[in-house]
């Protein structure tokens, strides 16, 4: 951790294009915008409670626009379009589609319609099915999450309200991505390859923790966590340090 | 199981907090051997009202400026002075149980604004009394530490959360007051349970 905190700090002095508002961007990463927006807040709290003149507001912050102070914190899925357009492989859409099935989310209409399926069917029938598996998932994944994190002592309802696609925008450029897990990590890594190839930014971590997606709570807590252990001893290491 | 105990005066505001936090530490670096629990030193004479009259007018002054009175409690609360001892231990009650609702709100809301379940705290609060199996006594104040030495005994294993000053009480005085109390209550935490 020392090191890291040594071998950063001259990346955030040195580097202008990390500035984009005054901020310094940090993304936060995984396949749906899921979890990852759970590191995103844990990120942003952590840097709200080490903040000891009491400038920012976090939940204005959160509702309002993601900088934050001198740190942009963001967070988005490396699949989130492929997820909500339906574009993914048949194997993945008849999984989804299964966990639907046995978690009993879909009505009796939905449920005829969908059991014939198998990977020969029409992939457009596929394609349907799994919209509309997909969406009860989501709900539920939803529900877990906010469960998870009320348990676990947070408010959920500062989560950020939508799922954004990883994308990268001309001009912005974090100085560290963290995702969680090493898929997310090669896909960022692939779409920063020209930065990284340079020996510039960004520094890609990879925290490792399972998809929890209606897994159940206590999945949730587990990966949660992870995360929030994960989360503060990068963010330590990149602001400085501990600096309570 | 040890427990580290955080103490306040009434282990309504400041404790509960503290105790949600070093409870969520120990949670998420599974330090299972460990238990947080609060108390507070002065909660059987806040609830029973054995407290010094000047105090008492103190909290039935601050129920009468924050408005929390109705019209009738407010007639019989503006006519008391010192020397009314049963009708001021009689309005502190009801002053203070509405002070205490209002306390509760504003935690809560502070709690929420900061990103916490303000459900997660405890919902009773408990007298501090000498435990079996206490491993740190971690006080608000100074006064918190004599008194808890007064209850433990001089060996107890107790010290300030933050060794550079007491915590301030932030007993109805608003959410951001409240906001910046558990900021402080935070950063004391993560940095007396690294030490410890």
């Amino acid at each position: 951790m020392e090191n890291e905190k040594v071998a950063r700090i001259p990346h955030l002095v040195s580097s202008g294009d990390n500035n984009i508002s005054g901020g310094v961007q940090v993304e936060v990463v995984d396949s749906r915008d899921d979890m990852a927006s759970v590191g995103r807040f844990f990120a942003q709290q952590h840097l709200e409670l080490k903040n000891p003149d009491g400038r920012f507001d976090l939940e204005q912050l959160m509702y309002e626009e993601d900088s934050f102070g001198e740190y942009l914190i963001i967070s988005s899925g490396t699949c989130v379009a492929n997820f909500r357009t339906g574009n993914i492989p048949v194997a993945s859409a008849l999984l989804y589609i299964n966990q639907a099935l046995e978690l009993g989310l879909l009505s009796a209409q939905e449920r005829q319609t969908i059991e014939a399926l198998t990977e020969s069917s029409d992939t457009s029938l596929i394609k349907t099915g799994y919209l509309i598996a997909n969406d009860k998932l989501l709900a539920l994944a939803g529900q877990q999450r906010a469960q998870a994190l009320e348990e676990l002592g947070f408010n959920p309802r500062l989560l950020k309200a939508q799922r954004d696609q990883t994308v990268r925008i001309r001009g912005d450029s974090p100085v560290m991505i963290l995702c969680m897990t090493e898929n997310d990590g090669i896909t960022v890594r692939e779409m920063y390859a020209d930065k990284i190839k340079s020996g510039g930014i960004p520094d890609v971590y990879c925290f490792g923790v399972p998809d929890p997606y209606c897994k159940g709570v206590k999945f949730y807590k587990d990966v949660i966590s992870e995360i929030w252990v994960g989360m503060r001893r990068h963010i330590d290491g990149f602001s400085g340090g501990c600096t309570y | 199981m040890k427990t580290i105990e955080l103490i306040c005066s009434a282990n309504h505001d400041r404790s509960p907090v503290g105790e949600l936090f070093v409870q969520q530490y120990i949670n998420f670096m599974g330090l299972q051997e460990l238990k947080a629990t609060s108390s507070g030193t002065s909660l059987h004479d806040f609830r029973t009202g054995n407290v010094p009259v000047k105090g008492a007018l103190f909290y039935i002054h601050q129920a009468l400026a924050l408005d929390l009175l109705s019209a009738q409690e407010r007639r019989i609360a503006e006519a008391l002075d010192e020397t009314n001892d049963d009708l001021i231990t009689r309005a502190y009650l009801i002053a203070n149980d509405k002070l205490l609702s209002l306390a509760k709100h504003q935690k809560a809301q502070a709690l929420e604004e900061l990103g916490f379940n303000p459900r997660k705290l405890k919902s009773h609060c408990d007298q501090t009394q000498a435990q079996v199996n206490v491993a740190a006594l971690w006080c608000m104040t100074e006064k918190h530490v004599t008194d808890v030495q007064r209850i433990y005994g001089a060996d107890a294993p107790v010290m300030l959360l933050d060794e550079q000053g007491d915590i301030v009480d932030p007993y109805c005085l608003g959410v951001p007051v409240y906001k910046d109390t558990i900021k402080h209550i935070w950063s004391a935490v993560q940095k007396r349970i690294r030490v410890w």
